[in-house]
């Protein structure tokens, strides 16, 4: 009996070790998979050795000897095609430089906690999207991007070294360096109204074509329809939309926008000085809540809406709402699917910009970045080189399959067909490596946009100070208490939630003197003068 | 350990010992070995240098927390949300499993425990998107329902004091079944034959609750709240977040520490404020539950967790 016991014991131990054993195999991979992060930046090192331009020199461009598979994380949902158009792509590039790649997406959902893990957990990656408004910076100075420098473009990418835009190359700087190889897409940000032609008969409009008329739909649902949210805009992508076009036709000509966005920094046009102030300070500010307060308090928008987390685009498609706002860029796509969608709505385009001119985006919109710790720097150059560049890859990326996804019409004008929903035209992360030289738009869509596109050139522009990056390093206390700010008050104010404008206004100058925003501002102004002189 | 020190007892008790391994293991490597992580809260970090290479920066990374003044109001919500979901979760789970070890309709019983469970693995996310349909202005169902009967619509997203009752009821509803579960093991656990003599004595059911069933239970209440009081200092993030939508409105009443910091560090992207924070909230959960098993020691040496 006590033998048995024993044995008992003995074998119970053992299979609990065993399974011990066996569950550390999955956390000794977990651990083993962590501390290549800590060897690798002993061989990065040796690896960065060869991309010296003297090593680099020596080793000539089109020798590829060795086989290698790139990976590549984009933003977004994997198309149902995607890897049918990748297949393509991988087909010509593993003819041209002897590499595939083998691309991981990061979910909309997901990006903003996913993107500083991979750099931070020594996963092992070479090429990724990047942008101004995608940490671009942060990642940048936290060293998590490959430096790119002239030599190397013209040895690894020549055809981008001769066709990048000059001003696309130095607003790419931060701190000097170049670390992103951005669109060479001169992108126009201009904002549209989607109207429903039969919600303007039945309340007897004629015209909608300014923003007043655009007040007197709004006002005309709120009045007749209460199961219709007149303009559902919300919290998380449209928060700023109304105000941005308040805003920016108070202050066109007048003050000059410094990024980021979140420390609302502003300058006056032509101040030498670079004085750099909050924009709660200008007169217009006022004004713009004001405005904001009053379409809000009509009910142009839902009391909920600093909790809603949706497009405003997804409600008007739902039928939810009568109005929708967004991005010309969004709306061209949009605008076809809703019209196949429901054509009984009559569906117009309305020009929202009226006063405020429409915004040059700064090449840093999109680019791709190559890894700081990739082990093929060069060939993640050399495949940028031929997204870029090479007019086949290009299209495949951005439009899918000539044929199946779309077809040419010729002219730079091209045809969606029914299969575009598996592969949506530049729907698929391709943003980074558009190029106008093959930019091909779709014929037809929304029938006034020529004349839309032709108001908005006249006036376009970029704020001087587009491509001045601020360096907050020594000011990161400060900046972290004025986001904070910005994702508070600052939201309330942009959707008109506002008791008294003036009072809550002062309420958030005095949050921000606590928050140390005088702090912040004279170190930008430094910067932002340095940055100017420098112009000169 | 007293004559021969720790080799002669793990020769002695090898078995033992041995049985304590996997568990030991399992620790070391997902606690004590990432515990060394915490040197982040007083590095500037760059991805070059790694966590341990990357430059000091003193106390630096604790200042951003300090700077808006809202450190005190934000600790003060998160302490005092979490001992009102302590104290209504454990009366609620304790009430219930009595209930339920009181009836003898075995289908009813199984039943009613599977359906207090299941919210238990609903993500807040779904919860979030609950509260959001039931809230609404315009076409949320409390709204819609207040119309049809006739009454005035309720403002809920603008109204902080409302929301301090919601997060207890939603957390309530997230965690009756589980803590219910614990708590019924424990009853369960009770010898009948206690219950079998006080009816002899002629109790009644009150009196067997008061006198048998409650001291019963008193360890695994006490373990559970000891438990509990460990992570007092730290916001359930995704429920703080997602129930309240991180409305801007509501924020005097609604803010933890875990909200306010990932507002804070949104844009910024800094490992090691982050860090900090996560610091600041371990070391006062730390000497919060050293003060509370100290506590315990002085009344009931027996159920104290170390």
């Amino acid at each position: 009996m006590r033998k048995l016991k024993r044995f008992l014991a003995c074998t119970l131990t053992a299979a609990m070790f065993a399974a011990a054993l066996s569950g550390c195999g999955g956390n000794a991979g977990g651990a083993a998979s962590s501390a290549p992060a800590a060897d690798s930046v002993v061989s990065t090192s040796q690896a960065e050795q060869p991309a010296d331009t003297t090593q680099a020199a020596e080793t000539p461009a089109a020798e590829t000897p060795e086989e290698v598979t790139l990976t590549m994380y984009l933003l977004g949902d994997r198309t149902p095609d995607f890897d049918l158009v990748f297949d393509k792509i991988n087909e010509k590039m593993k003819a041209e430089i002897n590499a595939t790649l083998e691309v991981k997406f990061m979910g909309w959902g997901e990006y903003e906690q996913k993107y500083p893990l991979v750099f931070a957990s020594g996963e092992d990656f070479d090429l990724i999207y990047s942008a101004d408004w995608a940490m671009y910076n942060a990642q940048a100075s936290k060293q998590g991007f490959y430096e790119i420098t002239k030599e190397m473009l013209e040895t690894y990418a020549p055809k981008t070294a001769a066709t990048i835009y000059d001003d696309a190359w130095e607003q790419s700087k931060v701190d000097g360096k170049v670390y992103m190889l951005p669109m060479n897409y001169k992108e126009l940000t201009a904002y549209v109204f989607f109207v429903r032609g039969d919600l303007m008969e039945k309340y007897g409009i004629d015209q909608v074509n300014s923003i007043d008329d655009i007040e007197a739909y709004l006002q005309a649902v709120a009045d007749n329809d209460p199961g219709m949210i007149p303009l559902d805009i919300g919290s998380d992508f449209d928060d700023r939309f109304l105000y941005d076009l308040f805003w920016q036709a108070e202050i066109a000509g007048r003050l000059e926008k410094v990024n980021p966005e979140q420390l609302m920094g502003y300058i006056e046009s032509g101040d030498d000085s670079a004085t750099v102030f909050n924009e709660t300070e200008d007169p217009a500010f006022l004004t713009t809540v004001e405005k904001l307060k009053d379409w809000k308090d009509r009910g142009f928008w839902s009391k909920s809406a600093v909790v809603n987390t949706q497009n405003n685009k997804e409600s008007f498609a739902a039928g939810k709402s009568a109005t929708a706002l967004m991005n010309i860029n969004n709306a061209k796509g949009e605008y076809t699917t809703l019209m196949q969608a429901h054509p009984e709505w009559d569906i117009r385009v309305v020009d929202a910009q009226g006063k405020a001119p429409a915004i040059v985006q700064s090449y840093l919109a999109n680019g791709m970045c190559v890894f700081s710790k990739s082990k093929n720097p060069e060939r993640a150059l050399m495949a940028l080189d031929l997204l870029r560049n090479d007019e086949e890859i290009h299209d495949l990326f951005c439009y899918g399959i000539e044929g199946v996804h779309y077809t040419s019409l010729g002219d730079g004008k091209i045809e969606l067909t029914d299969a575009n929903e598996n592969y949506p035209y530049d729907g698929n992360c391709n943003w980074g490596i558009r190029n106008d030289a093959y930019w091909k738009s779709i014929a037809g869509g929304i029938p006034n946009y020529d004349d839309l596109y032709d108001g908005w050139i006249k006036t376009a522009k970029g704020s001087e100070y587009q491509a001045f990056t601020f360096n907050n390093e020594s000011v990161r206390n400060q900046v972290a208490a004025i986001g904070e700010i910005y994702t508070t008050d600052m939201k309330l104010l942009y959707l008109g939630f506002a008791e008294d404008p003036a009072a809550d206004i002062a309420n958030v100058q005095a949050k921000l003197e606590a928050a140390g925003a005088a702090e912040v501002y004279e170190e930008m102004t430094r910067q932002a003068k340095e940055w100017h002189d420098a112009l000169k | 350990m007293k004559n021969g020190g720790l080799l002669r007892d793990l020769k002695k008790n090898r078995t033992k010992w041995f049985m304590l391994l996997p568990a030991a293991i399992v620790v070391i490597l997902m606690c004590y070995i990432p515990m060394s992580g915490i040197v982040l809260a007083f590095k500037e970090f760059n991805y070059h240098d790694g966590i341990f290479g990357s430059p000091w920066a003193g106390l630096q990374n604790f200042l951003f927390f300090f700077k808006s003044g809202k450190a005190w109001a934000v600790t003060r919500n998160t302490i005092l949300y979490n001992i009102a979901f302590l104290t209504v979760n454990t009366v609620m789970q304790i009430t219930v499993a009595i209930v339920l070890s009181e009836i003898t309709r075995k289908r009813f019983k199984k039943v009613t425990q599977s359906l207090m469970f299941l919210p238990y693995f609903i993500s807040w996310v779904v919860v979030g998107a609950f509260i959001y349909n039931l809230f609404n202005y315009e076409f949320g169902a409390i709204n819609t329902f207040l119309k049809q009967i006739g009454a005035g619509a309720v403002d809920v997203y603008s109204n902080p004091k409302a929301w301090i009752p919601i997060l207890i009821l939603v957390s309530l509803f997230k965690n009756l079944g589980y803590g219910t579960v614990m708590y019924l093991a424990s009853v369960i656990n009770i010898d009948p034959q206690l219950y079998e003599a006080a009816d002899v004595d002629g109790a009644t059911i009150w009196q067997k609750i008061r006198h048998i069933t409650l001291p019963g239970i008193r360890p695994t209440m006490i373990i559970l709240i000891l438990l509990s009081i460990g992570t007092i200092m730290k916001g359930d993030f995704q429920m703080f977040w997602q129930v309240t939508g991180n409305n801007p409105m509501t924020l005097g009443t609604t803010d933890v520490i875990d909200t306010y910091v990932t507002r804070s560090l949104m844009y910024l992207q800094e490992f090691g404020m982050t860090s900090a924070a996560g610091l600041y909230q371990s070391v006062f959960s730390f000497i919060l539950i050293l003060l509370a098993n100290y506590a315990v020691k002085k009344v009931e040496p027996d159920y104290t967790l170390f």
